[in-house]
């Protein structure tokens, strides 16, 4: 009987995180302060984040040691099992190996608390009272709010108004862990006050949470900030995903062709793929691929950018625009992760050619998703289904080329408290078009003539 | 008003991982749209085009040029308003 999957002893667990930013062929271009055009120092992160973490997204050291109390709460759950999806293998028919990390074992069911545990551990070394953070659905908060109730911190989360009236089981789960969870914007900062006093009504947005919670950082000594995503330690700390899946791979004697993540800020993608690309980077051959999530697929003609960089050109490149009711989505194509939204390390992984970048409409990552839940049972977070629905392109793909394949990627969550997302798809809802042509024409024309209104 | 006439359109937010309507979108930051608004709804409706209706052209730029700060370089922006708001203060 084949394995299933692999656990590893907690024995065997990383004790060490792993920097990508030493083994980078050509060094990563800093990010630039957009105020001051310079790359931040250490003074530009003080007050938000303890110095220790400071050090870590800073650090060019290859290796960061975990330490002892956060490899103590890491073993509620790690390592996380690999598992080999031999019941997608059947359905797909495509001569390929698909092994996965649960990641959704986690008490908040997803990669998050990966670098939420850490991050609370060493505010708590340092002397920090509190931590404030945004959130948006919610699985970031709540991440925060376990790993906060852990190191016996308060944890203040600003939630974007809309996600906490849609979203009610996140912020349970955060208030559950002792979390003080509240809607932004707040009438309890400047940033939110401001918002408040033009929209009482206003919705939200993930600015304005962010803002409120910086605000809150900065103004009292004994609070600091946390970020979930996009910086360099909170990549390094993800890690131990990417780190336990190489000797569980091992230990079955396979090593992948292909490593795959779904790429919204990068942290899960970073996590499992990083120790790979280290490999990559020392002669391995392996593809590395992060699924950016769009609504918007993208045809293989070309870069998918908006580029203005040619004073001639006024008009964006968008190779969809003229597609209209006669497209057909083809499987997977982006010029480039939409870099504004994604960690800088995985940036320059893309613009190295490290990584590929590929991007999934919303539908097929649904059915890639039903299709993952009704073969191997668990049902993926939305995010995760875009993963999964590049892994089954490249099995089909493995299957046109003739070519055995052995894919990892990383079940990065699961969908249980994201259940409405499935009910839009299954009754429907997600549909491409939402409006007949000829009422979109009708009211584009009403449009054009107006007065530009910005 | 006509400018409202795809507010209602649905899509699923990759940001806050839930439903948002057009109408939120295109007036996200101070009344401009998120800058992910064009890769959002392209399938729903013309939005470029929408969007070069209702925008002049440098905005139209502004809002979605590539150039736009990263998610890191905004936070950076961020931090520094939160410490100047707080010294002002």
């Amino acid at each position: 009987m084949a394995v299933k999957k692999v656990f590893l002893g907690e024995e065997f667990m990383p004790r060490q995180w792993y920097n990508l930013n030493a083994d980078f062929p050509s060094p990563m271009p800093p990010p630039l302060h957009p105020g001051t055009g310079k790359p931040p120092t250490p003074e530009d992160f003080a007050p938000i984040f303890p110095m220790n973490l400071v050090e870590q997204e800073m650090t060019g050291e290859r290796w960061v040691s975990i330490p002892d109390e956060v490899l103590g709460i890491y073993k509620i759950w790690r390592p996380s099992p690999l598992y080999r999806a031999d019941r997608l293998e059947q359905a797909l028919g495509c001569p390929v190996k698909i092994f996965f990390k649960h990641e959704g074992v986690s008490p908040p069911g997803s990669h998050k608390p990966n670098t939420a545990v850490p991050q609370a551990y060493y505010n708590k070394i340092f002397g920090v009272k509190r931590i404030t953070t945004e959130t948006g659905a919610g699985q970031w908060g709540s991440a925060l709010a376990f790993a906060c109730q852990l190191f016996g911190l308060e944890c203040k989360v600003f939630m974007v108004r809309i996600s906490f009236e849609q979203k009610p089981y996140r912020r349970l789960m955060m208030m559950t862990w002792g979390a003080d969870c509240v809607p932004s914007p707040t009438d309890t900062t400047e940033a939110g006050r401001k918002i408040l006093a033009k929209d009482p009504n206003s919705p939200g947005s993930l600015g304005i949470a962010i803002s409120e919670a910086l605000e809150m950082a900065v103004q009292r000594e004994d609070t600091r900030y946390s970020l979930g995503s996009v910086l360099n330690h909170v990549m390094l700390h993800q890690t131990v995903i990417g780190l336990e899946a190489k000797k569980q791979l091992e230990a079955l004697g396979v090593y992948p062709d292909v490593v795959i993540g779904c790429a919204g800020g990068g942290s899960n993608f970073a996590g499992t793929a990083f120790p790979f690309i280290a490999d990559k980077i020392s002669g391995r051959e392996v593809r590395i691929v992060a699924t950016e999530p769009t609504s918007c697929p993208t045809m293989t003609r070309g870069p998918y950018a908006y580029d203005f960089g040619d004073t001639n050109q006024t008009t964006p490149l968008l190779p969809m625009y003229t597609l209209g009711h006669d497209f057909i989505p083809a499987p997977i194509h982006a010029g480039g992760l939409r870099y504004h939204g994604m960690s800088p390390m995985v940036s320059h992984g893309v613009k190295t050619g490290l990584i590929e970048a590929q991007a999934v409409d919303q539908i097929a990552t649904f059915e890639a998703g039903i299709t993952f839940a009704r073969t191997e049972g668990f049902i993926p977070a939305p995010e995760t289904n875009h993963a999964i629905a590049t892994v089954i392109a490249e099995a089909r793909r493995a299957k046109e080329e003739g070519k055995e394949k052995v894919i990892l990627f990383n079940w990065s969550g699961h969908g249980l408290v994201d259940l409405a997302a499935y009910d839009a798809y299954l009754s429907g809802r997600l549909t491409s078009y939402s409006l007949p042509d000829d009422e979109i024409e009708r009211a584009l024309k009403a449009i054009e003539g107006l007065p530009k209104i910005a | 008003m006509p400018h409202r006439a795809f507010d209602k359109i649905e899509v699923r937010c990759p940001q806050l991982g839930g439903p948002v309507n057009f109408g939120y979108c295109r007036t996200l930051r101070n009344g401009l749209p998120c800058s992910r608004a064009l890769v959002c709804f392209e399938l729903k409706f013309p939005v470029a085009r929408y969007f070069q209706l209702v925008l002049r052209e440098e905005t139209f730029r502004d809002c979605f040029a590539e150039a736009f700060p990263g998610r890191y370089e905004l936070f950076l922006q961020r931090v520094t308003e939160a410490k100047e708001d707080a010294r002002e203060g």
